[in-house]
């Protein structure tokens, strides 16, 4: 069997005129935590829907286990998500629905199980989230940090084999955080999950990260294992994690600058 | 001179880019509602039984205000200006055709635009533009079949229900004013009435309601898919929608009308 759970072949994406993704190659080995980083405006988070199948590349081709997912009919791609999840930035949840009510949708639109079922699984998620509390309460009564959890929650509700993460620690507070990266962690020993992380956290990468692929000026700059990347003495590698780094740290600043003028 | 011909066609070849567009949507709809099922049916029931309550059942006290006025308006202008020339006996008949073929389903149509409309434009536009249609597209969740379909299913379900109730409480309040001047009794008037009905006049009002209740909520739920990058596209393009379903309300009745007549 193929070890490469996901592939991606010479993608390019452009926004009007301004080129966002060029030629970008690369696969995704099964059961193993890869991150995408870079500088930001990038293109990574583009790069990570296009992999996810959320847009369609200019050119190019995604495979999902072989499979070309922007040729395959529509019904047959929502059949496939049975299998992957994807937790966004913002979290994306439904505003209208409680957060139970979130956690339990992909649940009962894919495998439609009893009601009974459905209420022990989403409970049990719930409390494993710290979010049982919070059950009834709506999208827009919570922190960001306990939205991305239950954006989380919501993504592993269907057990999916390829999860995608975009910014999962970044913009919440450090409890939140924490909690966060406790639970990403663990799923680097299933070797049946893959988990692919958009991230600009160079601390959290370092900790979690097998492989690590850099993206710089649109383009895949390098991709390899996590120690070489990191310990790489290449003076351009190490000016872009420095870039990453500063990024970072302008953005919790930022954080920490909204979350004390409360 | 030039530059009036340019906008002209540029105006022109929008409309027809547009009208396109709606067109592929509706088929894109269409073979949707063919297509084996992906998810569950329950939950977009629970979609369309909230859609039926918010559109028909919260708008009946609306409707019913609107319709007992419009047909006391209609017997006191009937009353006053019918026995000079001599057609006392068209009363009936004249409140048939304008509050049975027309007015019923035209006002309720407004009504329903105003208060399901806008709010079918604004819900889907802020769920582009918050992720939340990504989310729901990256869990397996079709769009099409969860948000769409009820809506367009709730919306024409409430039209023709709210129809028919427009249609009886219009000839209660032209009862109740025909009542004060002619001291004529309830079966009598309803007599008066159901004599000058023809099947044919329940059939064209029916089928507006039905008719008008798609293309309302075809194009409510399109204008809100067009939302596309940021918050402030959304109220513009609620207005679009108003005044693109008054249109086509409006074109279609007078094209139904002209078919009935010629």
């Amino acid at each position: 069997m193929d070890n490469d759970i996901l592939k991606l072949e010479n993608i390019s994406f452009a926004y009007g005129d301004e080129i966002v993704l060029d030629d970008i190659s690369m696969s995704f080995q099964r059961g193993k935590l890869i991150a995408i980083t870079g500088p930001a405006g990038g293109g990574k988070s583009t790069l990570l829907k296009i992999a996810a199948g959320l847009i369609y590349p200019d050119t190019g081709k995604v495979y999902i286990n072989n499979t070309d997912i922007h040729s395959i009919p529509r019904t047959a791609l929502f059949r496939m998500r049975k299998e992957f999840a994807f937790v966004f930035q913002d979290a994306a949840l439904l505003s209208n629905l409680t957060v139970y009510n979130n956690v339990a949708l992909p649940l009962r639109y894919q495998y439609n199980p009893p009601e009974k079922e459905i209420n022990k699984r989403v409970t049990e998620m719930l409390k494993i989230f710290d979010l049982e509390d919070e059950k009834n309460l709506l999208p827009a009564q919570l922190s960001m940090g306990q939205r991305k959890l239950a954006s989380f929650a919501r993504g592993l509700i269907i057990e999916p084999k390829l999860i995608f993460f975009d910014e999962p620690v970044t913009g919440i507070d450090a409890i939140a955080r924490e909690k966060m990266i406790n639970k990403i962690l663990p799923m680097r020993d299933d070797p049946d999950v893959t988990v692919i992380v958009v991230s600009h956290n160079l601390e959290f990468i370092k900790s979690s990260a097998d492989y690590i692929a850099l993206l710089y000026n649109n383009r895949l700059f390098t991709y390899g294992r996590r120690d070489t990347i990191l310990k790489t003495e290449d003076p351009i590698i190490k000016r872009i994690l420095s870039i990453i780094i500063d990024e970072e740290a302008a953005i919790a600043e930022a954080v920490l600058g909204i979350l004390t003028s409360r | 001179m030039v530059h009036y011909f340019y906008d002209f066609g540029k105006w022109f070849l929008n409309l027809v880019d547009h009208f396109t567009s709606l067109c592929a949507y509706s088929i894109h709809i269409l073979k949707i509602l063919f297509q084996r099922k992906t998810g569950r049916f329950g939950t977009g029931l629970t979609v369309l039984f909230k859609q039926i309550l918010f559109t028909g059942v919260d708008a009946l006290p609306l409707i019913a205000m609107v319709s007992l006025a419009i047909g006391g308006i209609i017997i006191i202008q009937s009353l006053t200006f019918l026995p000079r020339i001599g057609g006392e006996s068209l009363i009936g008949k004249l409140l048939i055709i304008v509050i049975i073929r027309e007015l019923g389903p035209i006002l309720t149509s407004f009504i329903v635009i105003g208060r399901s409309g806008t709010a079918i434009t604004t819900e889907i536009g802020n769920m582009v533009v918050s992720h939340e249609i990504e989310a729901l597209e990256a869990m397996g969740v079709d769009p099409i079949r969860y948000i769409v379909i009820p809506r367009i299913l709730g919306v024409t379900i409430s039209l023709v229900g709210l129809n028919i109730y427009f249609t009886i409480f219009a000839i209660i309040g032209g009862y109740l004013v025909s009542k004060m001047v002619l001291v004529t009794s309830f079966p009598v008037f309803l007599q008066i009435i159901l004599e000058s009905m023809v099947l044919s006049d329940i059939a064209i009002s029916l089928a507006k309601g039905f008719i008008f209740g798609i293309l309302i909520s075809l194009i409510c739920t399109f204008q809100g898919f067009s939302v596309k990058l940021s918050s402030t596209e959304v109220p513009r393009m609620t207005s679009k929608a108003v005044v693109h379903a008054i249109a086509a309300v409006f074109l279609t009745d007078g094209i139904i009308t002209f078919i009935y007549y010629f």
